[in-house]
């Protein structure tokens, strides 16, 4: 997929000079990172489960082969 | 605290895909060296699977047949089309006798996706025994679109990669022949010169080279070993077919490469809504396989496994980075109307860097790259373009959101791209 450069993109917050809750929208659009931070964090959870797998098969493979060996 | 824990992860998801950009950047500028073994004489198949092609496919079969190579044919895999493809076909055929081949489907059989047609024309070839007498090693498949238009010295280029024993695949560039007509076409091209000669270069050092739809050399020796039980053939019916075999290729112990001396050419998507359908298609292919994980977590070697689990997992990615574009503008308009009714800006100049050096900083190593393809363009034009490119991207972002709503209402079934 070609999608890399797509993902870099913009925060809204910064740089505000006033309480954002004073803005109107300011509460939708923080509710929008939000949700895109805690889908996020669940990524990053499912790939660490994933990578625990695979490192999980890489030493089970390589007690094999010393198990063959030996 | 939730809040800021939940805002600070939105920020990492930029930071982790600039990070990872920008190590494939650095990788991508790194010589690559080769593993050579014996040269050997080989036969190149081109393989065109055509659907209604007819205004592309006349062009396209007479660079592959005017191709200063030795010993080569091409078999156009005819899906039961309604228009003259058979017929240009054959015309090639008899005016090139031996190098063009056709197989003609025909319904119910036929129209059942590309991977079906590209199985159909595998099988065609073993049972025809056009390939009598030739070592499986030494036989080099290539698939190419109908609209695919080969640089000339594809084939002086490709054939030193498959010298290794181990190379499965190599994958060559990709451009748009009609990069001149506008703006669209022009930010496809350049979206797939950074997607082949950053991301595909730099994945030759980590292992994790993917396939593309058009310009995929692959040995049948490695084809063969991908047969299912069924035999029914190397590809799968994914609506990314490409993306799928890739993986397999690496998962079952061959070495993909690219190759970034060569090229093929072709049509770039002129209309906005088109493009953004095609997007969907190939998003909702990524989606599919997913179920490619498992073979990945047991058979791909750890660093390619890595990567490649990052690029499957892209899709995720993109819907979650949409949500941020989409927060930013809420954030603007509420700000500007804010503004109006204090009657003092509310914004001070952070509203301006902080979201540029974050969105744009990428599009100054994309000029780079862009204009050492393209010298006419000059570096100057290539990073006002790259500027625009990134905006570009956030075709995805719709892409994305159909792909996924034809996934959960189970919608497999797409009309391909029409040709112009």
């Amino acid at each position: 997929m070609y999608g890399k450069p797509a993902l870099g993109t913009v925060l809204p917050m910064a740089g505000l000079t006033a309480t954002p809750e004073v803005l109107p929208g300011i509460p939708f659009a923080r509710g929008l990172q939000e949700v895109a931070g805690a889908g996020f964090l669940l990524y990053v959870s499912a790939a660490i489960a994933l990578l625990s797998i695979k490192l999980w098969f890489r030493l089970h493979s390589s007690g094999a082969s010393t198990g063959d060996r030996t | 605290m939730i809040t800021e824990i939940l805002l600070w992860s939105a920020i990492a998801i930029i930071v982790m895909a600039g990070c990872y950009n920008a190590t494939l950047f650095v990788l991508s500028r790194r010589r690559v060296r080769r593993a050579h073994g014996p040269r050997r004489q080989r036969l190149y198949v081109f393989l065109l699977a055509c659907l209604n092609e007819e205004r592309v496919l006349a062009e396209s079969l007479a660079r592959i047949t005017g191709l200063p190579a030795g010993n080569f044919m091409a078999l156009v895999i005819d899906d039961a089309s309604d228009d003259g493809t058979a017929d240009i076909a054959r015309a090639a055929a008899r005016a090139t006798p031996g190098r063009v081949q056709l197989l003609q489907r025909h319904l119910p059989d036929a129209r059942r996706g590309k991977g079906a047609a590209l199985n159909a024309g595998i099988r065609h070839l073993r049972s025809s025994g056009l390939l009598d007498g030739y070592d499986p090693h030494d036989v080099i498949v290539c698939v190419v679109d109908a609209d695919g238009r080969l640089d000339p010295h594809v084939v002086q280029a490709v054939d030193p990669y498959f010298d290794n024993p181990r190379t499965g695949g190599t994958q060559i560039g990709v451009r748009m022949y009609n990069r001149d007509k506008g703006l669209l076409a022009r930010l496809q091209d350049m979206e797939f010169v950074i997607y082949g000669d950053i991301f595909q270069s730099a994945r030759r050092y980590i292992g994790s080279v993917g396939m593309g739809g058009n310009g995929q050399f692959m040995r049948l020796a490695a084809l063969d070993t991908l047969m299912g039980e069924d035999g029914g053939g190397p590809w799968s019916d994914s609506l990314t077919e490409d993306l799928d075999l890739g993986v397999r290729l690496i998962a079952g112990g061959w070495t993909n490469q690219h190759c970034t001396t060569a090229a093929v050419s072709q049509q770039a998507v002129l209309d906005v809504r088109r493009l953004v359908r095609q997007r969907s298609r190939w998003f909702q292919g990524h989606l599919q396989s997913a179920g490619l994980v498992p073979l990945i977590l047991r058979e791909v070697p750890t660093r390619a496994a890595v990567d490649l689990l990052y690029h499957l997992s892209s899709p995720v990615l993109i819907l979650l980075t949409s949500l941020l574009p989409l927060s930013f503008l809420v954030a603007l308009t509420g700000t500007a109307i804010g503004s109006v009714q204090a009657g003092r800006p509310l914004i001070s100049p952070l509203w301006v860097l902080g979201p540029y050096v974050l969105s744009f900083t990428a599009a100054y190593a994309y000029a780079f790259v862009y204009s050492r393809r393209e010298r006419g363009l000059g570096l100057l034009r290539a990073v006002l373009l790259s500027h625009v490119f990134i905006f570009y991207g956030y075709i995805w972002f719709a892409a994305g959101w159909w792909g996924l709503w034809r996934m959960l209402t189970g919608k497999q079934t797409w009309l391909k791209t029409a040709r112009t």
